[in-house]
């Protein structure tokens, strides 16, 4: 019974299906083949450990890229697009949403494929500095791979949080209105505190991982520089990163209780109890992993004082937590408890759960830390947290699932076998790295002393249950979709006596309700997914200006001393070519007047193909302009493809309902929530820039010509003012005066552009603040200095762009009286940069 | 039921067994040691009513099962249990924190704060070696071995406090771990951190307590050895 109709038709559906459910497959693939590498990588790390010298890896490079690439895969690539794919998968079913999808279906699709682009980053990159990538070893290690897995997480992360954004929306205004907050699945609410979550700490990592890539191209002094005298601010990318990295630990998780919370009230047949208790504990967990992140940094020397409160705060964290554990247990009692494998899934989930809650209660008390801190005991609490966790708990929910998917049963045979030998490999190796951790065998290490070696040859032992056990999964997955038992009925799954229970579409409510008929349109849209490429494209030219030396002589030095990366180039190529000939194959079905998008995609595919080439092998390349013409270029492209993502009439998605148009200025309101997070911690790291460099601010503050910049902040401040009579101008449906007053809001945010660009070439110029090839005499200013008014004046240049956009819209008459929520948009999204830049010159150059 | 409650002592007296409380090497690994002891006893409580609950619920209202009472727990019930076990949670933390606080502040880190020994300065290099200063301004090297391990040893007398202080002049973070004496600082670039610590006065002349890396450093992270070697001789640092 699957009534989304097959995703496999065409290559044409594939690439540009905006419903949800087939979305919501495509990030199900996606996650399981990166799941099926990283877990290759991670019996590849296990065979090495077999014996305490080296054995496998021919260095320390090479097993440091397959740790790092195991947990930066399974952490960014695997559990959270899981947990997209599950949200796609069931969210705007069990919300009942009014679209019958997601809220921006369009922007759904281009998440899902930036995903495959920010994968292919990180494969190729093979980083050895540990999915944590604390600087300075990321500043100081040569290998370029390095910038390859940055830009592979921004994209990821840009990815995640149009996905969060685009939840968010779906569960808070998209939801059918008759559903009410505490009627939702427990599922959704994971969902949504994940989501906020994400959108909220996710510009703590992109900040972080910028840092290091101009650390490390650009000559900046974030975290090392030796004209600063080397070392500068090591422990603030700590800060940083695990300022995003524990909420991401919830991130992981939170689906997981959800669905968990499903799967044990269905397959016991009783409800979940204490609903309240688990919402609230929800929410709780999604508030406190805000304040527990420096529980990570015990050794790093911090203050005892820091130590005692976050110390408090995890504390504090564990009990909502504990509260979920008992929940789940009690919602067993009185039932009828059925033992599928869903439900032994789930079972074994509060096992493993509570195992690595308890270990993790061990490391938060200080002088425990001490000890434990970076052993294995680590290693086998977080993994007894997200692989046994996590993994199950979507493990068991595919399967019960599986029937929905494909209208079969799965293998049961294979399926129970799937299920015992992960179990029993995530208890074997799980205890022994805990194990392992109490005889302090630290992380990471290639060759180990010989005392631990029995304890390893158990954690291979068990790793191998778990490789030979996802092989038991694919098995399962492929057996129930081509020979499966088919689904008799399905308001008796499993002969459990009951169905999905998905709330009534709307569409059937107000059917039944008014009799009035709601048609839903699953529609395809090219552009979208075209821009899900294109994204990368200035990524891609960037790189390669930074790669080749363009910025200074290290970027040089940094390529010679590279090892072979031939292979790497190979692949990736592969990956270019592949995607090219899958876009192309669209051709057949695709109309002779819709072409434009796959020739425009193939394109783009073979320009980031030759700049790969380029940046690492054609070294002659390296110091011609030729990248900065590429990088406009391709910044142009993307603009393109931006526009028509927009404007394409023919591939519009489900027209939004009546009820999803009220209130409106809800989407611009969750995306600048997590714009003040960033610049937020934009200004807080150049306070805490200045609270250790003092001498050195007060000297930069003096170069700085703050008459102008006062000129110019005053000539923003017009431009917010006419973008409001503009505004003002269209709510009246007086479409000549808004396009005469968004002229003049383009002319001045183009002045206030220009004059920054001239305030740079100077400085640049005087040489004392200065980054890049022509490095200042205050290093630490001007990292400061640049990275706050740089990260500003992108923003007004994509406020700029987007101004055009609406510009030449409006110039046709594209907005009346009652459509102009898009002009209200860009002009909430402008008086907010605007906003920023008051703060912004207040500190930087007032104060 | 029987069967969960078996392995659980097993696992208990595992954990027992590895930890040791007796071996109390330094004065930091009584804390370790009483605070481990205390932990692994809640942990092990909590464990085994979590798994007595869930093993008790799976074996009398599996589907199988004719004759289990199946009467569904009424909301006031629900409540008084849903209220006891955030009950019990809350306990469990205050008594952890009740424990834990007044270890914590008794130790710091800050170089000028602490309590002062002898000043013994140790440096962790680029080379992946760690290096020493003693108070006398001998300098030991690293020296390394044919299977690329950069070994340096040091002696300490024992019964002697000591305050070691870490510099690091390598481009990553290092982290200084002696596992039987309960050492574990970060050896951050441009950060002074310091550490305390006496060795144990019932320890034997010339044992070796062997130093490992905990903060991944790069491609030698797992060469950086060496130990401290407890001396009552006097030869120490």
């Amino acid at each position: 019974m699957d009534m989304h109709g097959s995703i496999w038709k065409s290559p044409k559906t594939i690439l540009g299906t905006t419903d949800a459910v087939q979305i919501g497959y495509l990030y199900f693939i996606m996650a399981f083949l990166n799941a099926g590498f990283s877990g290759l990588y991670a019996l590849l790390i296990r065979l090495e450990l077999w014996t305490p010298e080296a054995s496998y890896f021919n260095n320390g490079v090479e097993y440091s890229s397959a740790f790092t690439l195991h947990g930066t895969v399974m952490v960014f690539l695997v559990i959270v697009p899981l947990g997209a794919g599950m949200g796609n998968y069931l969210i705007p079913r069990m919300v009942a949403a009014i679209n019958a999808d997601m809220y921006w279906p369009k922007w759904n699709n281009v998440a899902f494929w930036m995903l495959p682009i920010g994968s292919i980053f990180v494969w190729i990159s093979q980083a050895p500095i540990g999915w944590t990538a604390y600087a300075p070893l990321s500043v100081t290690t040569g290998e370029p791979g390095i910038d390859l897995w940055i830009f592979g997480l921004i994209i990821s992360g840009i990815s995640s949080t149009i996905g969060s954004i685009n939840f968010i929306l779906t569960i808070w205004k998209g939801r059918d209105p008759k559903l009410g907050w505490m009627d939702l699945d427990l599922f959704v609410w994971g969902t949504l505190i994940t989501s906020i979550l994400l959108l909220l700490t996710t510009p703590s990592i992109v900040l972080a991982i910028v840092m290091i890539f101009f650390d490390r191209n650009l000559s900046t002094a974030f975290f090392f520089n030796p004209a600063a005298g080397g070392p500068t601010a090591p422990i603030m990318y700590q800060h940083l990163f695990w300022f995003f990295s524990h909420p991401e630990v919830y991130v992981m998780v939170m689906p997981a209780f959800g669905l968990i919370s499903l799967l044990i009230g269905k397959f016991a047949r009783t409800k979940i109890f204490g609903y309240q208790g688990m919402v609230a504990a929800f929410i709780g967990i999604g508030v406190l992993s805000f304040l527990v992140w420096a529980h990570h940094m015990y050794t790093t020397g911090i203050n005892p004082l820091v130590r005692v409160a976050f110390t408090t705060m995890t504390f504090v964290i564990s009990i909502p937590s504990g509260i979920k554990v008992f929940n789940w247990i009690t919602t067993l009692y009185a039932g009828r408890i059925k033992f599928e494998v869903p439900m032994l899934f789930s079972l074994s989930f509060i096992i493993m759960f509570t195992l690595g809650g308890i270990t993790g209660v061990f490391v938060n008390i200080v002088p425990i830390d001490i000890t434990l801190h970076d052993t294995y005991w680590v290693v086998g609490h977080f993994h007894f947290v997200v692989a046994a966790g996590t993994l199950q708990a979507f493990f068991g929910a595919i399967y019960y699932y599986f029937p929905d998917m494909t209208g079969k049963y799965y293998h049961k045979l294979t399926a129970s076998l799937h299920f015992w030998f992960w179990s029993l490999g995530n208890l074997t190796t799980f205890i022994a790295f805990t194990l392992l951790g109490m005889e302090g065998m630290p992380r990471r290490y290639f060759t180990y002393p010989e005392q631990f070696q029995g304890l390893h040859q158990f954690a291979t032992v068990g790793a191998v249950l778990m490789g030979a056990s996802f092989a038991f999964f694919v098995i399962s997955i492929f057996i129930g979709y081509f020979k499966g038992d088919k689904v008799e009925d399905f308001s008796n799954l499993f002969g459990l006596g009951s169905g999905y229970d998905f709330p009534e579409p709307y569409a059937d409510r107000i059917k039944r309700e008014t009799g009035e008929e709601i048609k839903i349109e699953h529609s395809l849209s090219l552009w979208s997914s075209s821009f899900g490429f294109v994204i990368s494209l200035p990524f891609f030219a960037f790189l390669g200006l930074a790669e080749t030396g363009f910025f200074d002589a290290r970027g040089i030095e940094l390529l010679n001393s590279a090892g072979d990366i031939n292979g790497a180039v190979l692949v990736s190529l592969l990956f270019m070519v592949g995607f090219s000939i899958l876009w192309l194959t669209t051709l057949r079905d695709v109309k002779k007047d819709e072409r434009l998008p796959v020739f425009f995609t193939v394109g783009v595919l073979i320009l980031e193909a030759l700049i790969i080439f380029g940046v690492f092998t054609d070294r002659s390349f390296r110091d011609s302009w030729g990248w900065i013409g590429l990088l406009l270029m391709s910044l142009f492209v993307f603009w393109v493809a931006a526009f028509f993502n927009a404007e394409s009439k023919e591939e519009k998605g489900p027209a939004l309902l009546d009820g999803m148009k009220k209130g409106r200025n809800w989407e611009i309101w969750t995306f600048l929530s997590s714009e003040t997070i960033f610049f937020g911690i934009l200004i807080g790291v150049g306070l805490a820039m200045k609270g250790q460099h003092p001498e050195e601010f007060a000297e930069g503050v003096s170069h700085l010509a703050i008459f102008l910049t006062a000129i110019n902040t005053f000539i923003l401040i017009v431009s917010s003012f006419t973008m409001a009579k503009a505004v003002e101008a269209i709510k009246k449906g007086q479409s000549e005066k808004l396009v005469e007053y968004l002229r003049y809001t383009i002319l001045f945010g183009t002045i206030f552009i220009s004059v920054q660009i001239f305030e740079y070439y100077e400085l640049i110029h005087e040489g004392l603040i200065a980054i890049g090839t022509q490095s200042g005499e205050l290093p630490i200013y001007s990292s400061a200095f640049f990275i706050q008014t740089g990260f500003h004046g992108a923003h007004v240049l994509i406020g700029i762009v987007l101004l055009i956009f609406i510009f030449l819209r409006a110039r046709q008459g594209g907005y009346s009286e009652k459509n102009h929520e898009y002009v209200e948009f860009v002009g909430l999204y402008w008086h907010f940069v605007d906003l920023v830049w008051i703060v912004l010159f207040t500190i930087v150059y007032l104060l | 039921m029987k069967k969960v409650n078996f392995s659980l002592i097993a696992i208990i007296s595992i954990f027992f067994n590895i930890i040791n409380p007796a071996s109390a090497n330094s004065n930091l690994s009584e804390n370790y040691d009483n605070l481990f002891v205390l932990l692994t006893i809640v942990s092990a409580l909590v464990l085994i009513l979590v798994l007595g609950l869930w093993g008790y619920f799976i074996y009398e209202f599996r589907e199988e099962k004719e004759d289990s009472d199946r009467t569904p727990i009424n909301h006031a019930t629900a409540r008084k249990l849903e209220f006891t076990w955030t009950a019990i949670a809350v306990v469990i933390v205050v008594i952890l924190m009740f424990v834990s606080y007044p270890v914590l502040f008794s130790e710091t880190n800050n170089a000028e704060e602490a309590e002062t020994g002898t000043e013994v300065v140790v440096i962790g290099t680029n080379g992946w070696a760690w290096r020493y200063i003693l108070p006398n301004g001998t300098q030991l090297n690293e020296t390394i071995s044919p299977d690329e391990n950069r070994v340096t040893d040091i002696k300490l007398n024992i019964g002697e406090t000591y305050t070691f202080v870490f510099y690091n002049i390598a481009g990553f973070i290092h982290s200084y771990y002696v596992e039987d004496l309960n050492i574990k600082m970060d050896v951050v670039p441009g950060v002074n951190n310091s550490y305390t610590f006496t060795i144990d006065q019932n320890i034997e002349h010339d044992t070796a307590f062997p130093i490992l890396c905990t903060e991944f450093c790069g491609q030698y992270h797992s060469y950086m050895k060496g130990s401290i070697i407890a001396v009552n001789d006097g030869s120490g640092a």
